[in-house]
């Protein structure tokens, strides 16, 4: 795996996520749900490369989707928390490779059917998380505790990984042509990954 | 299939990220400020782009049953305009003292931040502007949407951007607010607490006012922040305005409870106007 256009790619996907929630976001403030290129992107890499590389790529990935996602704390402030997003994301990368023997991965919907089982995966993992980050700071007493009801996360991740997956459909499609860039190789007839 | 084992270095990585779920906020709110500021290139134009795309009026079908629909709301709307003719001279007034106090008031002065982008991950519709502390914008600031409607206040800032908490979020927590009376007289108006609901509305308990009758609260009624800082003018940037009125059984102090809706849709709001204290000494509002 070509790691620069990795990085171009992690970047570009990044800006999407940040940028395209105005126009792609379904509903309005809190109760709106916009769809993760970020986790798109990994789905998409984890099916595709190396073992090796897909790990500390998934690790990248989560940490730029939690570095860009801010929390509202107690004491009016914002709080990025790094590590939730990382760590599932290592678990959705794990759950891809362990499926994506079984899958056609050049067919379109794949990357949408992988996203919904990876997202699930990545993102139930990281809401525990950040709850057990609020249950611990609250029981210490800090003022920064994070506003955080995890049963309400849970629902706004549930719906996040489903619209991913329904974009990812399309983005899937057009990460396919990109294989070459990422230097991904397939094998010739049974399309999986040497 | 090729299952590499993860080698040692990667299991650090894995150990460390497990400890910083749990490091204190300003440490990692470095780092997100850093690549905030990195995406902003990119991001500010696509968020750009969202907004017009998101801007563009639906265009209906002349056959749509919708378009009858808003026929009879235009027939409506048109009977009301009257009614919002006579209210417009009050208003006109209002928006004066509210410029004019913008313009006048000198322990306050306003930069514009264009919305660069959002929080990405969890449900907390916090954004982020492309002005930071380099240009002076403080912990605790309002920002400010077409110069008089409260949209929220400044939670983060790095040096390059800071990030909102909207007031419609849940999270911006309790808000003391001041209902004006339907002739702008401020001395009229009565004080209320609003929560925010998260579905972009508010909701509170109208408090009594001991000095005058209780004033019977309408819906259509302008609410303002309490802002203790602006003096006896006493005119805070625009919350919102009531859209219902249920009033309550309960004996006073509470009366009514009452919903308030902003006029803006934080969906739409691609630029805010940052109030910053000239003050420097600092600390918000």
């Amino acid at each position: 795996m070509r790691w620069t256009v990795f990085a171009f790619f992690a970047y570009l996907f990044l800006s999407l996520d940040t940028g395209l929630r105005p126009m792609l976001e379904i509903g309005s403030g809190e109760r709106g749900v916009a769809p993760s290129f970020l986790l798109i992107l990994m789905v998409y890499v984890a099916s595709m490369g190396p073992s090796h590389a897909v790990r500390w790529a998934a690790l990248i990935l989560g940490l730029l989707l939690d570095l860009s996602s801010t929390y509202p704390t107690a004491d009016g402030r914002a709080a990025t928390v790094a590590g939730p997003y990382a760590l599932g994301f290592i678990l959705g990368a794990s759950l891809t490779v362990q499926l994506r023997g079984l899958v056609y991965r050049r067919h379109p919907l794949t990357t949408g059917f992988l996203t919904l089982l990876a997202g699930a995966c990545a993102f139930v993992p990281a809401v525990f998380l950040l709850t057990m980050r609020r249950i611990i700071s609250a029981g210490l007493g800090s003022e920064s505790v994070i506003i955080w009801v995890a049963s309400d996360q849970l629902v706004h991740a549930f719906l996040t990984v489903l619209y991913s997956a329904l974009i990812a459909v399309p983005t899937g499609w057009i990460l396919n042509r990109t294989a070459g860039f990422f230097g991904f190789q397939m094998h010739p007839r049974l399309g999986h990954p040497r | 299939m090729n299952h590499a084992t993860p080698n040692r270095s990667f299991y650090t990585a894995v150990a460390a990220l497990l400890l910083a779920c749990f490091l204190p906020a300003p440490f990692t709110n470095f780092f997100a400020g850093r690549l905030g500021e990195l995406t902003i290139p990119l991001s500010a134009p696509l968020h750009k782009l969202s907004m017009i795309v998101r801007a563009v009026p639906e265009r209906l079908d002349p056959e749509d049953p919708r378009l009858v629909e808003l026929e009879i709301e235009v027939g409506r709307l048109r009977a009301r305009n009257a009614q919002i003719e006579t209210q417009a001279a009050v208003m006109a007034e209002q928006l004066d003292r509210l410029q004019g106090l913008r313009a006048i008031d000198p322990s306050f002065r306003y930069i514009t931040a264009s919305r660069v982008a959002e929080s990405a991950g969890g449900k907390s519709a916090l954004f982020k502007v492309g002005l930071g502390s380099l240009s002076g914008v403080p912990v605790g600031a309002f920002a400010l949407y077409q110069g008089y409607q409260l949209v929220g206040r400044v939670s983060e800032v790095s040096p390059r951007s800071a990030t909102i908490t909207p007031i419609t979020a849940r999270a911006y927590g309790p808000i003391t607010a001041l209902v004006i009376s339907e002739d702008g007289a401020f001395e009229k108006s009565v004080r209320c607490s609003l929560e925010p609901v998260g579905d972009g509305t508010f909701t509170g308990d109208v408090a009594k006012d001991e000095e005058h009758e209780a004033p019977a609260v309408r819906v259509g009624q302008r609410v303002v922040y309490h802002d203790t800082d602006l003096g006896q003018l006493n005119t805070g940037p625009l919350i919102g305005v009531i859209e219902s009125v249920v009033p309550k059984d309960k004996a006073p102090p509470l009366w009514n409870t009452i919903v308030v809706r902003p006029r803006f849709r934080l969906s739409d709001v691609g630029v805010v106007d940052l109030r910053i204290p000239r003050r420097s000494d600092g600390g918000g509002n």
